[in-house]
């Protein structure tokens, strides 16, 4: 091949995107033809009908787009592999190919917003597995695909045991021979296998994770121009006349969650009847209304301007200070905690203090059965306790009387109930020691006081246990500190980060406990050395 | 049918609470070693080196275990290079959440360790030995908490109890099954709780 033809065809693809800005849509004008790209592999959302011709429901969308802009659609179909690639030719105006919607391809093209559907990551059980919870699977066996972008992320974020295999085929046959107890996908693919009839009783219970929006994509150099601004009018349109919801039944896919809470963001109204997401003067829809992963710096302002500018730099992603709803729900969390330490000591003392005067009571049986009671207090874990009470009793509860218990109350009953048999223990110790001295002494109302100021170290010692013990009700969902860092680490995939905050945090709130506790003790040896 | 279950499974379930014991173990030997470290650097004549230790234990006394279950678990590796060799070692679960756990045996041990070592080095024997009830009573209270490291998939005792629930498919089966692992630790500790209290009386009664 001659060089100068070399020459020419290495510039060929940068000639092609050299376009300027709303000349693509000038010249589907003027062609009164629009060049979509779709998939054919991918049913029921983009494939070949037995008339060779493409349908679903991504081709259903992209006829809308031709009939709104009063042109004829003209399909081509694309892979995964090729459909940016097709757009930076030049050889469609428009990808509506099941494409997710990421910083990195941000930069070689222009996405849609708002986004027309969304996908994630899903997990197929076997029939009669119970599983509910993401985090119910810490620790547990996961068959998995190699090679999927989520692996990763999902084994640091909900602590899975990946058990990779070579293609989908293996990893099915993985979970049908029990190796694992779920198979990890994206929920479209895993939704195929579960409507064949080899997978019957198989299902998918947990909601999407990783959830990454789908968008329409159109050339890079098409940013900002009226194409985008068009296509982005039409899909907000769509969300709001439930044309997508109506397309996705149609079809027969499985009803997204997302397409009802898009749907319901972008028919909410303000106080003057207006649309909340509207766009604004320079054509940006609020921030509110954007997909918050994939906001920059340069489009957010003030403190969250700031963080996201941070997290550019250092790749440190502070999101529970700068996002607004991590920031709330963090906070929120750090409230829990407060409640439940505070609400843990002093239910402690209270019941401690009542318990040991029943353990050291006149009648025989009754403070044995107090003590007993203790025993069985101090000696089963607490985590046990809680599981007991919330899933085994509460079960119970539940299936009978249709009541159901308040996970925060029984986690404070059992931490207290565990406190509750040391802070016993201590005080009736005291009281031994005293009858050494004196032979008639009991726990009374009357002598309470001094026994507490007698046992006051090894009884503050347990509260601050107790206060450290709060942690704990993340077992049973309630939204204390680590159940929401655990929650923004799922979202932002900021593990490390949300890690070492959550230590600092408690660490700060236990030594203001412990501060404070040591003024109650110095106050507490003031009153003993004036006995 | 639920005590014939319970009986069937008792094996299995007590096995979970072997690596209970494995693992409070772990957690009173690591905690003893960090833990007379810390105390030794307590004792340097260098203020820094005796102000962080004792910093240091305070901090480690303070974070909640069940946090640090978490942390462990979430932030170290599956498996270290020795370095200069080949050799690739794995560092299981269980063990990361003895290491979390020891924090509590390690704040005990730097507290402690310094005080009966200077009553040992006076002649004061008894007191000196007076530091192995406590540790033992840590070790008690670990071994309670080491039921926590069912939260990050830990194969112990709690871990058994819900796999044996979810295997049965009988929910009815749930409470017996949570109070049969109760009666478990509590055939454990409260033995061991009675006798360390009489080794503790009976030191103190020699001690006067």
């Amino acid at each position: 091949m001659p060089p100068r033809l070399l020459l020419l065809l290495s510039l060929l693809p940068l000639a092609a995107p050299a376009t300027e800005t709303g000349a693509t849509l000038a010249a589907i004008r003027e062609t009164g033809i629009l060049r979509i790209g779709v998939k054919a592999d991918f049913p029921p959302f983009g494939m070949i009908n037995a008339q060779g011709e493409p349908e679903g429901f991504e081709i259903d969308l992209a006829r809308d787009v031709a009939r709104r802009l009063g042109v004829t659609p003209h399909f081509v179909k694309v892979t995964t592999e090729n459909r940016l690639h097709k757009l930076e030719q030049g050889a469609v105006d428009l990808v509506i190919a099941t494409t997710a919607d990421t910083a990195e391809r941000r930069k070689i093209a222009t996405a849609i917003e708002p986004a027309y559907y969304a996908g994630g990551v899903t997990l197929m059980v076997g029939p009669g597995q119970r599983v509910t919870d993401w985090s119910a699977l810490r620790g547990k066996r996961v068959c998995a695909t190699q090679g999927a972008y989520f692996n990763r992320p999902m084994s640091e974020r909900y602590l899975l045991d990946l058990e990779v295999y070579r293609d989908t085929r293996d990893a099915l046959l993985g979970l049908r021979d029990g190796r694992c107890i779920g198979y990890l996908y994206t929920n479209s693919a895993i939704d195929g296998f579960l409507a064949k009839e080899e997978w019957a009783g198989y299902q998918a219970p947990l909601p999407l994770a990783l959830i990454a929006p789908w968008a329409m994509m159109i050339g890079r150099n098409e940013k900002g121009g009226e194409f985008e601004r068009l296509l982005g009018d039409i899909v907000a349109d769509w969300h709001r006349s439930g044309f997508l919801i109506e397309r996705e039944q149609a079809w027969g896919i499985r009803p997204a969650q997302y397409l009802r809470d898009t749907r319901a963001l972008w028919q909410a109204r303000d106080d003057q009847g207006q649309h909340l997401c509207q766009r604004e003067p320079d054509g940006d829809w609020p921030l509110g209304c954007r997909e918050a992963t994939l906001i920059t710096a340069g489009e957010a302002e003030g403190l969250h301007n700031l963080g996201l500018k941070f997290k550019e730099w250092t790749g440190v992603d502070l999101s529970f200070l700068y996002d607004p709803f991590d920031r709330e729900r963090f906070l929120r969390g750090l409230g829990v905690t407060v409640l439940m330490m505070l609400s843990c000591v002093l239910a402690s003392l209270l019941l401690g203090l009542l318990w040991a005067l029943v353990a050291d009571s006149r009648w025989r049986w009754v403070g044995l059965g107090a003590h007993a009671l203790g025993i069985h207090a101090r000696m089963t874990p607490p985590l046990l306790q809680m599981y007991l009470l919330f899933f085994g009793v509460g079960g119970v509860l539940f299936a009978r009387l249709g009541v159901s218990l308040y996970p925060m109350a029984i986690a404070v009953w059992c931490m207290s109930y565990y406190t509750a048999g040391a802070i016993m223990n201590s005080l009736y110790e005291v009281a031994n020691h005293q009858r050494q001295i004196q032979p008639s002494f009991r726990l009374s109302f009357h002598s309470l006081g001094m026994a507490v100021l007698l046992a006051r170290g090894p009884i503050l010692g347990s509260l601050i246990n107790v206060m450290k013990q709060t942690v704990m009700a993340s077992a049973i969902a309630v939204p204390e500190l680590l159940s929401v860092s655990l929650a923004i680490m799922a979202d932002k995939g900021n593990v490390t980060v949300m890690m070492n905050v959550l230590l600092l945090t408690y660490l700060l709130l236990i030594s203001l406990a412990i501060a404070g506790l040591g003024r109650v003790q110095a106050w507490l040896d003031r009153r003993v050395a004036n006995l | 049918m639920i005590v014939e279950t319970l009986l069937i499974w008792s094996p299995y379930l007590l096995g979970g609470f072997g690596w209970n014991l494995l693992i409070a173990l772990t957690a009173g030997l690591i905690g003893l070693t960090v833990g007379s470290l810390l105390a030794t650097l307590r004792q340097s004549q260098v203020r820094a080196v005796a102000h962080s230790s004792l910093g240091l234990s305070r901090v480690i006394h303070n974070l909640p275990t069940f946090a640090l279950i978490f942390y462990t678990a979430a932030m170290l590796p599956g498996e270290i290079a020795l370095p200069g060799t080949s050799l690739v070692m794995p560092v299981p679960s269980w063990f990361k959440a003895a290491l979390a756990l020891s924090a509590m045996q390690i704040g005990y041990t730097a507290e402690n360790l310094a005080i009966a070592l200077g009553a040992w080095r006076k002649g004061d024997r008894l007191r000196a030995l007076l530091f192995l009830p406590g540790w033992l009573n840590g070790f008690l209270i670990t071994l309670i908490a080491s039921s926590n490291a069912s939260v990050v998939g830990v194969d112990e005792l709690v871990s058994r109890c819900d796999t044996l629930i979810n295997a049965s498919g009988h929910t009815t089966l749930m409470i017996p099954i949570y109070l049969y692992a109760s009666v478990i630790f509590i055939c454990f500790c409260l033995p061991m709780s009675i006798a360390m209290r009489y080794l503790k009386r009976a030191m103190l009664h020699r001690h006067g």
